[in-house]
């Protein structure tokens, strides 16, 4: 496990620096990492550790990542920029209302005020494919559902705290839900394992659809 | 030779899940590791059978169990099962066997232990599904949906057993065969959060005779004890590794197993060796541990040498 210093946590730059690192340690010392998994200040490595003795792998991983995070602050690595089409609405978002009347705001100037800061990933987990994107303006922030749904629809836009997230596929959760994408988060178990629309690092802005772009773009209502 | 079979499991138990060594290269995307939970009596089962170490396996967990096989081939039992029957005759585990085909195999839910492997020559085939043979029941993901496998599910083999071969009877030797009912000893290496522990609260953990929740699972064992509670500061999520021992406010331990989600936020005091975990998910809830210290060199040592010896190194 790596963890990472800076001056404040999290930040863009930092979690985007982490996934430059990964990038190099798996181009780097090809054969020797298993698994490689970065967040918001950390990157955990599983490494075949029967086949270099951990001294001489944890030389190897330091050298390689003073090396990319020395190239990350002379320039900052490229960023992905990712456009999520999203249909906020009553009937593809049961939280919306509630949230905006919670805020005492129009749902129009929620709507504005979550699409218009492009967020940044940091990090996937809690089922495949789950972002977490941060950070919604503070207006917005709202704590998790007292009772978490039995199932929320895959492609719905979720609000916890001060966290943005997309659900991958239909699961149980807890997140205030304010919209749908008909973006297919993921299909990896389907394609490979670069089917996931997002990364850790990415940069992703929610664009507002209205229910017909919804449909078009292949959005099921259900 | 014949061109592989299937076996169809008339009853699965509870629990049964194809597995291998689990999956490689997805957890950054949020795929757990999933994988055999026991890789001590899985790599045994393909041992004795000379495959491949990775090759998929069943994983059963209790029973009763009972299949057929519809064409012949050599097989091996390993873990929990005791009393196995071979078309009614009692046969042994921890040994290769020769069924015919028609041959029916069953065992009760076993006395003690959890989990039963049944490997067969050459390996369950599982296509080629794109992250590997392993099921992950939580994620819903991996061959059959994730499983479990339901009663009168087929699953196909790729045997191609040399008839002149059938007499050899390799079995494990008794040294290496564990007894689940022992006291067990899980081995924590400080590491991660583990300085940001009281003193108090750390004292307790090792003085502390824990009892395996109902909730253990694939993906983690949670542990309850006479622990105190323990007040902790927000950590970010972070990544989280095979064994780590998470404590969450409660102070009761969550040991991380094989289906582990691949990040969490609760502080983690330690982790334990993969050997240590293999033990575990033999044990029961109900069942009692304790934490001792452990020795990080000695225990990357001793897994080395069980890597090594199952042609894994």
């Amino acid at each position: 496990m790596v963890h990472f210093r800076y001056r404040r946590i999290p930040a863009p730059e930092l979690v985007r620096a982490i996934a430059a690192c990964r990038r190099q340690l798996i181009a780097e010392l090809p054969g020797l990492i298993d698994d490689c998994v970065a967040s918001y200040a950390s990157l955990l490595i599983y490494y075949a550790f029967t086949r270099i003795p951990v001294e001489d792998f944890i030389e190897k991983v330091t050298a390689s990542i003073n090396t990319a995070l020395c190239a990350a602050e002379e320039r900052p690595p490229a960023t992905t920029a990712v456009e999520v089409p999203t249909y906020y609405s009553a009937e593809t978002g049961p939280d919306l209302a509630r949230l905006a009347a919670l805020k005492e705001i129009d749902i129009h100037r929620l709507i504005q005020l979550h699409s218009q800061t492009p967020y940044t990933v940091y990090a996937i987990g809690f089922a495949p494919g789950f972002a977490y994107m941060g950070f919604v303006d503070a207006l917005l922030a709202a704590p998790r559902l007292d009772k978490p749904r039995k199932a929320v629809t895959r492609g719905s836009v979720g609000i916890a705290d001060r966290q943005t997230g997309i659900y991958p596929s239909d699961s149980p959760g807890g997140w205030n839900i304010i919209g749908r994408t008909p973006l297919d988060i993921f299909t990896a178990a389907a394609g490979g394992r670069d089917n996931c629309l997002l990364k850790v690092g990415d940069s992703v802005i929610f664009k507002p659809i209205d229910r017909g772009e919804f449909l078009r773009l292949g959005g099921k209502l259900s | 030779m014949n061109a592989g079979g299937t076996v169809t499991l008339h009853k699965p138990g509870p629990c049964a899940l194809l597995q291998d060594l689990g999956r490689k290269g997805w957890q950054h995307l949020g795929f757990c590791q999933s994988g055999a939970m026991d890789e001590h009596a899985f790599l045994w089962a393909n041992k004795l059978l000379g495959n491949r170490p990775a090759c998929a396996a069943l994983e059963i967990t209790l029973g009763p169990f009972a299949c057929r096989f519809d064409s012949a081939t050599r097989i091996a039992l390993t873990g929990a099962a005791e009393r196995i029957f071979l078309n009614g005759e009692a046969v042994r585990p921890w040994q290769q066997l020769p069924v015919a085909g028609g041959d029916e195999l069953r065992f009760d839910a076993p006395a003690r232990g959890l989990r039963t492997y049944l490997a067969v020559r050459h390996g369950f085939d599982p296509g080629s599904p794109p992250m590997g043979a392993s099921m992950a029941v939580r994620e819903k993901t991996g061959p059959f949906g994730g499983g479990p496998l339901q009663p009168q599910c087929s699953l196909a083999f790729r045997d191609l057993t040399p008839a002149a071969d059938r007499h050899r009877r390799l079995a494990t030797p008794a040294r290496f065969i564990p007894r689940y009912d022992m006291p067990l000893h899980l081995y924590l290496h400080p590491g991660f959060q583990h300085d940001s522990f009281s003193p108090h609260y750390i004292e307790a953990l090792f003085n502390t005779e824990f009892t395996i929740s109902s909730r253990a699972n694939r993906m983690a064992y949670p542990l309850a004890g006479d622990t105190p509670g323990c007040r902790q500061a927000h950590l970010m999520s972070e990544g989280t590794p095979f064994g780590a021992v998470q404590i969450p406010p409660d102070g009761q331990p969550i040991i991380l197993l094989k289906e582990r989600q691949t990040i969490g936020g609760y502080p983690k005091i330690g982790c334990l060796s993969h050997l240590d975990c293999f033990a575990l998910a033999q044990r029961r809830p109900g069942e009692k541990v304790r934490f001792a210290r452990g020795n990080l060199a000695d225990s990357r040592y001793r897994l080395k040498t069980f890597y090594t010896f199952f042609d894994l190194a």
